[in-house]
């Protein structure tokens, strides 16, 4: 079949349907013919019907947002955590970078350097939430869970830039050590129930 | 007449029209309510009647496709996500297809379901979107309400699922980066169990609404050649009497496995399009209703796997890069450097809910793409207004923007 063929009678197909609307009326005694049609069916007070069904429903959702405000689910992508390992309840960050590399805003900044026993350790580490878009890169890359998301999204500022600091992300040791810290389900999470498939390396000869 | 424009006379746009007979130019725009964002339509007037019509576009202008060339693949991917910011999962999409074709990936069954859950929730938000603005455009502000309380759980799911509202970046190459949440598949049934009593609650408000038949019969009638020459896609397409849809003639991802129908219709003007947009919602829920069931089928089966078995291109999953040092390598080289397609090019067109998004990607083995050229409905949607804005008069304007269904950050890029 040439490509002309294929495109001539493409509008009796299977996977598609006419939609069936009536012809407008194009003479006055029709334009009036309908107008007469209309009123007589009562078409405006189907649509005041369905408006005045919805007011005598009082299935308000309007939340007082200052006020009330909606739970914020597991995966949401708002301002960035630092988590702490749940164990030992030190900080899981390597200094890596690959937060700082896949930025696509470029937000993030990272300093790294030796501590005194030769480990390396994050100096100064930095995110601009003026300049973040929260797409969840750096905690889908992030190869220690180390960087995710949180739930707070109250950081309405006075100007654009408007820095956080690895400190303040940083899960305070004692909601660790009382098993407070949540783990981020969102971007870079780890599948639940995934462990299962994994075969562990037999560590007893 | 020509200007000589300096530093102390600058350039005046309207010196030159204002001496040509009695022509009005009336700039529409970009701060326009309607104007769907940052569109300029430079309007000359003849009385009420629009002589000729002249769309400036620009205004939200950000360099995408010279920014994909400065990123790696995954990089882009975010950034499709502000190209149609009502729909942005079917922008990721598209991109995704694109350089998986590139590639010659095959997705997993179960990522394919939920990528297709995903994209017809944006379609359905999309349209709601679309249903709400254009309403308000037109004065039915009830419409509005509802449409956007709607498109809220619409919207709440997607929040569920990825974390945001708006940009979801839903998406990635290779697959999906989460399962769906546990309520997800609950949450989704009964927004669909709601969902015809809504379109029926709008059609019983607008069908026969008077006024709205008046705004939309006959206005905007875009024939079929002319739909054609001036490249129109999606719903503007078929509501001028070509029956075309690319999930139908070149079906991708599952599309090709759920039974549903595509409308069409030949009167060509608003009131067609209007219709089109309704009976889609409804296809949509069609095709969720048995993405569903798929995906159900996928759990019972034990199809697992979310993202491609393809260390070259994919890294691993997260619990393999905690593990083992190989996927950790590979990780750390994937994010730093990117992955290398093979020298190639490829164009991928899908539907989105706008019409044909196409993405062509000319790849020359590196870690960046060489060139990346966006097609985007809205584009071409805008264009055709130089056409079709002549004869008709002010009002008709706004509805005719509301239902060609523009959005800016598609036009510009």
């Amino acid at each position: 079949m040439s490509k002309q063929e294929m495109f001539k009678d493409r509008n009796i197909s299977e996977d598609y349907f006419f939609l069936d609307i009536e012809d407008y009326p194009t003479t006055p005694w029709e334009k009036f013919k309908r107008v007469v049609k209309r009123s007589l069916k009562g078409e405006l007070f189907v649509g005041l019907w369905v408006v005045l069904r919805e007011m005598i429903k009082f299935d308000i959702h309007t939340v007082q947002y200052p006020e009330e405000k909606l739970p914020i689910g597991p995966r949401y992508r708002a301002v960035h955590e630092m988590k702490r390992l749940w164990e030992s309840g030190t900080e899981r960050c390597i200094g890596c970078g690959l937060c700082e590399k896949i930025c696509i805003s470029k937000c993030i900044r990272i300093e790294t350097r030796y501590d005194e026993n030769q480990r390396k350790e994050v100096g100064e580490y930095s995110i601009n939430l003026g300049r973040c878009i929260y797409c969840g890169y750096c905690a889908e890359v992030c190869p220690e869970l180390a960087i995710t998301h949180g739930g707070e999204y109250e950081n309405a500022s006075e100007q654009r830039e408007h820095f956080i600091l690895y400190e303040d992300m940083l899960t305070p040791i004692d909601d660790v050590l009382n098993k407070k810290q949540r783990e981020f389900q969102g971007f870079g999470a780890i599948t639940p129930h995934e462990d299962e498939r994994l075969k562990k390396t037999p560590l007893a000869y | 007449m020509a200007q000589q424009p300096n530093r102390l006379r600058p350039f005046f746009e309207n010196i030159s029209y204002e001496r040509e007979d009695n022509e009005l130019v009336v700039n529409f725009g970009p701060q326009h309510p309607s104007a769907h964002g940052q569109l300029r339509l430079m309007l000359h007037l003849q009385q009420e009647q629009i002589v000729k019509a002249h769309p400036d576009i620009g205004y939200l202008h950000r360099g995408m496709e010279k920014m994909a060339e400065n990123m790696i693949y995954n990089e882009f991917m975010p950034t499709t996500d502000r190209m149609d910011y009502i729909a942005s999962s079917s922008n990721n999409y598209g991109f995704a297809l694109a350089v998986e074709k590139l590639i010659g990936l095959e997705v997993p069954r179960r990522a394919k379901v939920i990528r297709m859950m995903i994209l017809e929730i944006n379609r359905l938000m999309s349209h709601l979107f679309w249903l709400a603005t254009t309403a308000l455009d037109i004065g039915a502000m009830t419409i509005f309400l509802y449409a956007f309380r709607e498109r809220e759980y619409l919207m709440d799911i997607m929040e569920g699922y990825c974390g945001a509202r708006l940009t979801h970046a839903a998406i990635r190459i290779g697959g999906v980066p989460l399962d769906i949440q546990p309520d997800f598949l609950e949450q989704l049934r009964t927004f669909l169990g709601k969902l015809p009593q809504n379109i029926k609650d709008y059609e019983d408000l607008l069908d026969e609404n008077r006024i709205w038949r008046m705004r939309m019969e006959g206005v905007g009638y875009i024939s079929k050649e002319m739909a054609l020459s001036w490249g129109c896609t999606g719903p503007m397409l078929r509501a001028s009497g070509v029956a075309w849809d690319i999930r139908k003639e070149e079906p991708y991802e599952l599309y090709d496995e759920v039974e549903f129908r595509v409308p069409w219709s030949d009167k060509g003007d608003n009131f067609a399009r209007y219709r089109i947009y309704m009976e889609e919602m409804r296809e949509s829920a069609k095709i969720l209703y048995q993405c569903i069931d798929m995906y159900e089928k996928c759990v019972r089966d034990g199809e697992t796997e979310l993202m491609a078995h393809a260390p070259k291109y994919i890294s691993a999953p997260k619990l393999d890069i905690m593990t083992q040092n190989y996927s950790l390598m590979q990780h750390f080289v994937l994010v730093t450097q990117g992955m290398r397609p093979p020298v190639g090019e490829v164009y991928v067109p899908t539907e989105s809910p706008k019409g044909e998004l196409g993405y062509y990607i000319n790849s020359q083995g590196g870690p960046y793409p060489y060139r990346l050229k966006l097609r985007a409905p809205s584009f071409w949607h805008t264009g055709i207004l130089t056409d079709l804005l002549p004869g008709h008069y002010i009002p008709d304007v706004v509805s005719i923007i509301g239902t060609t269904n523009i959005v800016f950050g598609e036009v510009d890029r």
